[in-house]
């Protein structure tokens, strides 16, 4: 081989690196070349003595890379290096099949861990929302129906008597307005004032009752439900609330507390509290006694929650909440696991791309350690 | 590391480098200059041209004060290997020995 022949095949091979390091490269080797045939030697075991000029310009080109990684780490210039130490035969190229699939695996886990964490936030955020909206023990005093003050404080009372069960039990409450109600454990105590009237279904059979002119009239066909009614010390009447069947209670502003005991063995109960002016209070429980649906009605006004949708509405604007609790748990359970799935995804990668490194740079001191010592390439 | 020790003598260039080598050791020819160019790239040796009277500029290598450090370092590597080394094979000996008397 002439030394104009292996200077070409040199260039050709160097082709992918810059002009300006393949035009120093090739200089390098021509003046070498220079000095050789100056002292003497013969040009084609001069050539001979150079070696192989595609192994060269591997070697030379696997160094580049390398250098050019060194000053930018992306993963494309990792990818060059990788490809020109295959080239050297020094990195078997099926080692890379295994890498690829680690680093496919890699980016599913970043897609997924990053998809929950998306959804983990959406929940807290559609959570928190959820709370705001549909925590009517505490949020109803706060609401304004546009009524009249003691009206609005009445249902205040009753929704958070019914609302968190136990209370009604063992304290005393009144479930509106009407005085002439209450609930003492689970006796429904009438303490009727002038121009009240009660009307009742037992399971023992119907009571009307009625005060005027301060005279108490009980109205009833039976006296098995007459026998139901207690007299107390202070002068008021009782019965077992498991008794009632349906309850009516009107004053003579024509404010309403009406009670009905449905569903099966008589367990969920109705409550209506209704004033004359039109504000209506309406609760249902179910058999446990938890609160199942609530709607007040004010005018225009109205609210309802039900079945985990609260519904707000004055007349011209209207605010729908429709949620379902489980539903957001699961997505705020999605937010931990996906933060620390992303955590330990970049943990991996960190290590991944340590060792990689290492590995390149292990395989690069080889690359120079055969330009050291083998005297064969 | 030989060409560093090489260049600790004096400054060289790249023929003349080989040429040295040579004389001691078996070396390629061809990978002088991917060698010489990874010297470079870690700043162990620097070049300059040398405008010659016959043909091109010639260019000399130098050993920076990085390379003189890393010279230093891996004459001590080196010979802690070779120590190790030798420890091995001597202890190699001795048990060898007492296994066979």
């Amino acid at each position: 081989m002439k030394q104009d022949e292996f200077i070409e095949a040199l260039r050709r091979e160097l082709s992918s690196l810059p002009k300006q390091a393949v035009d120093e490269i090739v200089a390098d080797y021509r003046e070498y070349i220079g000095d050789a045939l100056a002292a003497g030697r013969r040009e084609e075991d001069l050539i001979a003595a150079l070696g192989d000029p595609v192994k060269l310009a591997r070697e030379l080109k696997a160094q580049a890379n390398y250098r050019q990684w060194q000053s930018r780490r992306s993963l494309g210039n990792l990818f060059r290096v990788m490809v020109s130490i295959a080239g050297l035969g020094l990195l078997n190229v099926l080692l890379l099949v295994p890498f690829m699939l680690y680093l496919a695996v890699l980016t599913i886990g970043y897609v997924t861990f990053t998809g929950l964490t998306i959804a983990g936030i959406v929940g807290v955020v559609a959570l928190s929302g959820h709370h705001l909206f549909s925590t009517p023990a505490h949020g109803i005093p706060s609401i304004h129906f546009g009524s009249r003050e003691h009206d609005k404080s009445a249902n205040a009372n009753s929704v958070n008597a019914s609302a968190t069960p136990g209370n009604d039990k063992g304290s005393e409450e009144s479930p509106g307005n009407l005085k002439d109600l209450k609930i003492v454990g689970n006796r429904f105590v009438f303490d009727l004032q002038d121009g009240s009237r009660v009307s009742m279904v037992t399971r023992a059979g119907p009571i009307e009752m009625r005060r005027e002119d301060d005279q108490l009239n009980i109205e009833t066909p039976s006296d098995g439900a007459r026998q139901l009614l207690t007299k107390e010390k202070d002068g008021t009447l009782s019965v077992r609330r498991d008794e009632v069947l349906t309850l009516d209670v009107r004053n003579d502003d024509d404010d309403r507390v009406s009670f009905a005991s449905a569903g099966p063995e008589g367990k969920s109960d109705v409550w209506k509290i209704s004033s004359d002016d039109g504000d209506r209070v309406q609760i249902e429980e179910d058999a446990h006694g938890n609160t199942s649906s609530l709607s007040a009605n004010s005018g225009p006004d109205s609210m309802q929650i039900r079945d985990g949708s609260v519904d707000i509405a004055d007349g011209r604007d209207r605010i729908l909440v429709h949620a379902s609790g489980g539903k957001y748990n699961h997505l705020v359970a999605m937010l931990p696991m996906g933060v620390l799935g992303l955590l330990f995804c970049v943990w991996l990668t960190r290590m991944s791309w340590r060792a990689v490194t290492r590995y390149v740079k292990r395989q690069i001191d080889v690359v120079s350690a055969s330009l050291d010592r083998d005297p064969t390439s | 590391m030989c060409v560093l020790a090489v260049l600790a003598r004096g400054d060289s260039y790249a023929y003349q480098l080989v040429s040295t080598l040579a004389e001691t050791m078996e070396i390629s020819e061809g990978t002088i200059y991917p060698l010489m160019r990874r010297l470079q790239a870690e700043a162990w040796v620097s070049t300059y041209l040398v405008e010659s009277n016959s043909g091109p500029s010639r260019k000399y290598y130098s050993l920076t004060g990085a390379g003189r450090l890393r010279l230093l370092e891996m004459e001590e590597e080196w010979r802690s290997f070779v120590s190790e080394v030798n420890c091995v094979l001597g202890q190699q000996g001795k048990q060898n020995s007492g296994e066979n008397p």
